[in-house]
């Protein structure tokens, strides 16, 4: 990681401090942290334990001269919250890390025990002891991949991807594990389905705090008493309800990155949610949250004449 | 000593929920990944090697209930006030009961597979809310709910690196409230009454006698605590350790609502209508920034670092003033479930290192 | 906690509150207002004690429910009472209310003054703005129990003078001759 480390000192001499990964010494993973000197920059590191979304931060700290490191995904996000004003490019140093797809750290705690030991060879994986193929282990956000490589960066660290992670990595871009069991359902079976999905829901708001773009946070109407838009009570409905407006906040800023489904405690597949709508907005509108500075977001762009009336006179 | 084969822990359950709701470790469908406490029924198949994701603090303090219901309308005449009976008073009938754990309070329940740390955390609630009318705070609906609680746990022979009961005397050998323990050995379970309520599930017609010892237990990380308690009041006002501590955390709600001992609530009126409405009371969490904010606008824990604090601060050092207990167990729900990887052991040794 | 009186809840229902009846409604500042009330049980209001600087919960159902220092001393049998600034949503809907409307309230709760170590001194009252709601409990209380203590005094001090809350209580300490009370507004 010596590229790494001498790239985050180069821009700390820019920067009042910068957003990576150490090392966790419990686990051997990696976890989120903030260089401000030299020294913290030696800790640095990327590998594919590297799931988390550090753009998360950016509204947070908006003002302030940070660098961050991001992943072709993570830097998405940093473009939508660029175009939403909740970070400034003059501000900001993207290190652009060459991204060979992550892994489901998450998942394999929980069939292995959280703390195993975990060997990635690239190709296969090892496992506390067991061997196993690496896919099955993937980042569900890598199947779909859209690139690997970040579309902006200032400087840029490791290789170069040169296309969607899917593709090295021996993944496919494929849809949620769970579309195609819902597109069989009938309607009522598709509502049972989220019931008990949602019943599970403990209302801890994971998913909002991780998702880079749920920056009204403290404020958010899914828990203020005030306004009351949505009920206090912990069971199904209030739940479904409460997702439903976060989703709907999402509609053309969700860049896809799979945070909130990966902090979800209780396993509910937020991004079946989320893939549906983005597929939708693409559909409707050709556009895709995170894929350009230039791009106009079509949620948040009115205009009388084109929108209204349409084109012709 | 009773012994029960793997094999009859269905036989075991069914038994069990003859008399009562019983919620065990089970995986939720379609999720394989998870494993929640969850009503059992015949067919599901527990889980007895992983842990919860979850604690199941739900059963004594659900995530949301009504307290009662009213009838009352600011806008059409305020001279008219209705006020239902409270809930969880034996005998008052009162609100129905919509708090996701599906029966009364007071209604018999088993909770089935829970782990030592689990166990003993309920014994750390009871110092709180009190297990004898007017005892502590006095909270009827969670007394209703504890007194009629099973305790059957699962004793643990091997751990995670997230574990960290051992810190406390016992460690994974406590007995601190559970009714019954079953001890993992070979072909199955050696079974363990702890109370008169355990012992009297002994003389179902289930169990075998075995000569089998008692297996040994897990031996998981340690803590520290020694003069932890005062430390933390002594490092309160060096915003520079905690701002470092918790650079990583993003103020969710999982560490403490996973949290078998963080019992803290909100409570609000939920309005069934124009007239109609009913007192509700959810979980609440320190993390939450609306958690503090004052009707002035004024919040005393504006930032990640004040609240962490709060956190660390009331577990660490003002529960064990005011209630003589930690208010942790060390069940390591909040470590590996934390989505930014930030471990409260790490916040604990750097506190004592200060 | 066994030495602080509740006997305004059931022991069996400490969450559920008891209905009550405004019986006066007294405008003291533009933001703050007094009100009197009275459980509507009335074997409940005769037991009805707390101690000087307790806390009651008053509930406008449907708004919901906050805490607000118990106003009147303890020897005032025939009601009790709030005085609330209005700022968010339970306090407006308290400022609506008026007399023979019916609410909510449990009380008593929370902690007292250590009275009974002020034996024999001279005691000086310090309070501003709407902080002197339970003050005004308290002092009544000496008052009521004069001989007990030395000196009395009040001090007083709002933001404004329109801020003054109690404006009949003042000019009864300031005309008393064996008090001191200071009155001061910052601008
Ligand atoms: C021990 C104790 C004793 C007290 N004694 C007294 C007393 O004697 N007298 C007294 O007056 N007060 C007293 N208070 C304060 C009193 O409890 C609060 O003022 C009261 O709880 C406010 O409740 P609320 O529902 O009106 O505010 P809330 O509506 O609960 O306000 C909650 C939050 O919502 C925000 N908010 C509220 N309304 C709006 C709105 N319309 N638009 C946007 N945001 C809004 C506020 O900024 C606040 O942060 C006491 C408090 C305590 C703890
Ligand atoms: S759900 Fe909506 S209101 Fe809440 S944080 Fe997200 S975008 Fe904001
Ligand atoms: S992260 Fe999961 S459990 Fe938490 S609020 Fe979101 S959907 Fe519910
Ligand atoms: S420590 Fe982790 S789980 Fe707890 S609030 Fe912070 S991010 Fe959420
Ligand atoms: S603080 Fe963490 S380890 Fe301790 S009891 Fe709570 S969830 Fe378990
Ligand atoms: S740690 Fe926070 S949420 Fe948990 S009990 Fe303490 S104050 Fe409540």
């Amino acid at each position: 990681m010596a590229d790494l480390v001498t790239t985050i000192k180069q821009t700390l001499k820019d920067v009042e401090l910068v957003l990576g990964w150490v090392r966790d010494p419990a686990t051997g993973v990696a976890a989120p942290a903030r260089f401000h000197t030299e020294e913290e920059a030696e800790a640095a590191v990327f590998d594919s334990t590297c799931v988390h979304n550090l753009a998360v931060h950016l509204p947070r700290l908006k003002g302030r001269r940070l660098g961050i490191v991001a992943k072709g995904c993570d830097a998405r996000s940093v473009v939508e919250l660029i175009i939403e004003h909740e970070a400034e490019r003059e501000d900001l140093k993207v290190i652009g890390v060459g991204c060979g797809s992550i892994l489901d750290v998450k998942k394999i705690w929980r069939r292995f025990g959280y703390g195993v030991e975990i060997d990635d060879r690239g190709d296969s994986l090892e496992l506390g002891g067991e061997r196993g193929p690496r896919e099955d282990f993937l980042a569900r956000k890598c199947h779909g991949c859209l690139e690997a490589d970040p579309d902006i960066y200032d400087l840029f660290v490791g290789e170069s991807a040169g296309g969607p992670a899917g593709e090295i990595s021996g993944g496919r871009e494929e849809p949620h594990p769970l579309s195609a069991m819902l597109e069989d359902l009938a309607p009522a079976e598709r509502r049972a389905f989220w019931r008990e999905q949602f019943s599970r829901c403990i209302r801890c708001y994971a998913c909002r705090e991780v998702c880079p773009m749920c920056f009204c946070r403290d404020i958010c109407i899914m828990q203020t008493q005030v306004p009351h838009w949505a009920g206090g009570e912990v069971n199904a409905r209030e739940s479904e309800m409460i997702q439903h407006i976060r989703v709907s906040h999402l509609a053309g800023r969700c860049t896809g990155c799979g945070e909130c489904e990966r902090a979800c405690p209780v396993g509910i597949p937020l991004m079946l949610l989320m893939d549906e709508q983005n597929r939708a907005i693409e559909d409707m509108f050709g556009y895709r949250a995170g894929d350009s500075l230039r791009a106009r977001p079509p949620m948040q762009t009115f205009s009388i004449e084109k929108d209204l009336w349409g084109d012709e006179e | 000593m009773k012994f029960i084969a793997a094999k009859k822990i269905p036989d075991l359950l069914g038994l069990l929920a003859r008399d009562a709701r019983v919620w065990a470790p089970l995986v939720p469908e379609d999720s394989a990944d998870t494993l929640l406490f969850l009503p059992w029924e015949p067919g599901a198949e527990v889980d007895l090697e992983r842990f919860t994701q979850v604690s199941p603090k739900k059963l004594v303090m659900p995530g949301s209930e009504p307290l009662f219901s009213f009838s009352y309308s600011m806008a059409v005449d305020c001279e008219r006030l209705e006020i239902g009976d409270a809930r969880g008073v034996p005998g008052a009938g009162g609100a129905s009961d919509a708090d996701g754990a599906g029966e009364a309070p007071g209604a018999a329940t088993v909770l089935f597979g829970a782990r030592a740390c689990d166990a003993r955390s309920l014994t750390v609630l009871d110092a709180l809310f009190g297990l004898e009318p007017g005892e502590a705070y006095n909270d009827p609906l969670y007394r209703a709910r504890r007194a009629a609680l099973t305790v059957v746990t699962l004793a643990c022979t091997s751990c995670d690196a997230a574990c960290f009961c051992s810190s406390w005397a016992e460690g994974p050998a406590s007995t601190e409230g559970s009714d019954l323990i079953l001890y993992p050995v070979e072909g199955g379970y050696l079974a363990r009454g702890v109370s008169d309520r355990g012992e009297a599930l002994l003389v179902l017609d289930i169990w075998e006698e075995s000569e089998q010892p008692l297996p040994e237990l897990a031996e998981t990380d340690r803590v520290p605590f020694g003069t932890l308690n005062t430390k933390l009041l002594e490092i309160f006002s060096d915003m520079d350790f905690w701002e470092r501590a918790t650079e990583r955390c993003v103020s969710c709600g999982y560490c403490t609502y996973a949290c078998p001992t963080c019992y803290c609530f909100n409570i609000f009126d939920e309005m069934r209508g124009s007239r109609d409405g009913e007192r509700c009371r959810s979980w609440d969490a320190c993390m939450f920034y609306l958690y503090t904010l004052e009707t002035s606008g004024h919040n005393p824990r504006p930032t990640i670092a004040h609240r962490y604090r709060n956190r660390i601060g009331h577990k660490f050092s003002y529960y064990p003033e005011n209630q003589g207990t930690t208010l942790c167990t060390g069940c390591g729900r909040c470590i590996r479930g934390c989505p930014v990887g930030l471990d409260i052991r790490d916040v604990l040794r750097g506190a004592g290192e200060r | 906690m066994s030495t602080i009186p509740r006997e305004g809840i059931k022991a069996s229902e400490p969450l559920r509150p008891e209905p009550a009846t405004v019986l006066d409604v007294i405008t003291e500042t533009p933001n703050i207002k007094s009100l009197r009330l009275a459980f509507d049980d009335e074997s409940l209001m005769q037991s009805f004690s707390f101690l000087q600087g307790q806390v009651g919960q008053l509930s406008v159902p449907g708004a919901g429910e906050a805490t607000f220092a118990i106003a009147s001393p303890p020897s005032q049998r025939e009601y009790f009472q709030f005085s609330v600034m209005k700022t968010g949503v339970v306090t407006t809907a308290i400022h609506e209310l008026r007399a023979g409307d019916r609410v909510a309230v449990r009380a008593p709760m929370g902690n007292t003054f250590p009275t009974d170590d002020w034996k024999g001194r001279n005691i000086v009252v310090i309070g501003g703005g709407i902080g002197m709601a339970p003050l005004r409990s308290l002092f009544m209380y000496l008052e009521d129990h004069r001989d007990d203590y030395g000196g009395l005094q009040l001090i007083y001090g709002a933001r404004t003078p329109k801020d003054v809350c109690y404006l009949d209580d003042c000019r009864q300490w300031e005309a008393g001759s064996d008090i001191d009370f200071v009155t001061s507004v910052d601008t």
